[in-house]
């Protein structure tokens, strides 16, 4: 199993822990991954709020040198994934905006025929790799700890052809944490916002939506919260103490990235899966 | 969060506008539009916006123009398609966001100093210099020295952490992406330099 790796802005800076455990656990799977070389940013919310077709061709210039490898490109981060997905469904359902997304392309010598396609890594640890095969793999079950799957809002809304998981009833972390041999925790609201890049732009409103992720999640049993999206992590793990202060509240709830939790299952080391980066310290004793 | 009370005056109405985000993508469907309010129900930063998406939908059907493209509520989105998804219509909300914005950026329907676009256009340069972006960077041209001031012991935090560095993260070649840009040629709702 090979791909094209992409780690995105947010794993490459702020949630740097997140690309060395993606990295970890993908190797003991089996999961070859080749980083893409130069990769640019996707142009995440902004690129699409300032000029439509810039948002087009930023995300399609990766996805054009994943082509180039002949490979799948692995994302971990669902804002990019959600970016990726769009310009794939744009481009297949207006043949004019592919052609002139190609055209553009290959004026740096690329070429975009839609053939590689992004996945999402926890798509393919729970449909490629199968939750059999990890559950093997594990050799230290996380018995009894009571872990609140967080999936974050765009993991509810990823266009058909992306999907990989119920966008209502989400399953796919609950059964990563159950195959580690934890104990996964429903909580309402596990596809809400966490505030997102609103925290720069509206603080007050953002700030009580992560206030909510933290309370539901603490209020269902959950000891900490798993999460999907480095934007989430950030939210909820750096920026608790600044929630709990403002609210008058305290939760010392760690967060941590879905590829922590399965690698310390795993049993890799913590500092290898750099859980000494958390702001919020997780222990497992 | 709700919208003061106004009168709409038929001077206010410009029914061009309806017909031209129409044309505009994710306003192809917006006269299928039934007002049933799922899109408000699921809408997951509504809290943070001025009008529910409904409520967007309806301001631009009755052709009020100006209200639609200068309140914050078309900034709101993050793009997460849950509302999209379960709209009996099919309706494309975000991809309509997006066009709101656009063309609010256009008609220079913002002031200069909205928090909004300070945002997506210290993005956009920081994207277009490094191909790359950089949060704190980010962050840095948007608030101000007493924001800066109270997210300070955090910033330290992040910096022992490893989380934040003095150099800022860019493409090993970040000529490819220039030379992309132009041949994109981004349109005029790029911001001035």
């Amino acid at each position: 199993m090979r791909f094209a790796y992409y780690p995105g802005c947010a794993s490459s800076s702020f949630a740097r822990e997140h690309d060395s455990s993606s990295r970890t656990v993908s190797k003991l799977l089996g999961i070859d991954l080749a980083e893409l070389e130069n990769w640019n940013c996707c142009g995440a919310d902004s690129a699409r709020s300032i000029d439509r077709f810039t948002s087009v061709v930023l995300p399609a210039r990766n996805l054009a040198l994943s082509e180039k490898a002949d490979l799948d490109l692995l994302v971990t981060c669902p804002g990019c994934y959600q970016v990726f997905s769009r310009v794939h469904e744009l481009c297949e359902a207006d043949g004019s905006l592919k052609a002139k997304a190609e055209a553009s392309l290959s004026g740096l010598g690329l070429t975009y025929s839609g053939k590689a396609r992004a996945r999402h890594l926890l798509d393919v640890l729970v449909n490629d790799v199968g939750l059999a095969k990890i559950s093997q793999e594990v050799k230290r079950p996380l018995t009894s700890l009571k872990v609140a799957p967080y999936y974050g809002c765009q993991h509810a809304g990823f266009p058909k052809s992306a999907r990989f998981d119920d966008p209502q009833r989400p399953q796919t972390l609950s059964k990563l944490i159950a195959a580690v041999g934890a104990e996964p925790v429903a909580f309402p609201n596990a596809t809400r916002c966490c505030g997102g890049p609103l925290f720069m732009t509206h603080p007050e409103a953002a700030s009580s939506m992560t206030r909510n992720i933290l309370r539901s999640a603490s209020d269902a049993g959950g000891r900490c919260i798993v999460t999907t999206c480095e934007l989430c992590h950030f939210n909820l793990d750096a920026r608790q103490s600044a929630i709990e202060k403002q609210y008058g509240e305290k939760y010392s709830i760690p967060i941590v990235h879905f590829t922590q939790l399965l690698g310390l299952g795993l049993g890799i080391h913590s500092k290898m899966l750099g859980l000494d980066r958390n702001i919020v310290p997780f222990n497992l004793s | 969060m709700s919208a003061e009370r106004e009168t709409v005056r038929a001077a206010m109405l410009d029914p061009a506008f309806f017909d031209e985000v129409k044309k505009t993508p994710g306003g192809e469907k917006l006269a299928s539009c039934i007002q049933c309010g799922i899109c408000s129900g699921s809408c997951t930063t509504s809290i943070a916006a001025e009008f529910n998406p409904r409520q967007v939908i309806e301001l631009i059907q009755l052709g009020l123009g100006d209200k639609t493209l200068s309140t914050r509520s078309i900034w709101t989105c993050v793009f997460c398609r849950t509302c999209t998804v379960r709209c009996p219509q099919g309706i494309d909300i975000p991809e309509l966001m997006s066009s709101l914005r656009i063309m609010a950026v256009r008609r220079g329907a913002l002031r200069r100093e909205d928090r909004n676009l300070k945002f997506h256009q210290a993005f956009w340069k920081i994207l277009r210099a490094n191909g790359r972006l950089d949060t704190f960077r980010l962050y840095s041209r948007l608030a101000d020295m007493q924001e800066i001031a109270r997210s300070m012991p955090l910033g330290l935090r992040l910096l022992r952490k490893g989380k934040l560095g003095f150099r800022a993260p860019s493409m090993a070649n970040p000529e490819q992406l220039s030379r992309l840009m132009e041949i994109a040629k981004p349109g005029e709702g790029g911001p001035s330099k």
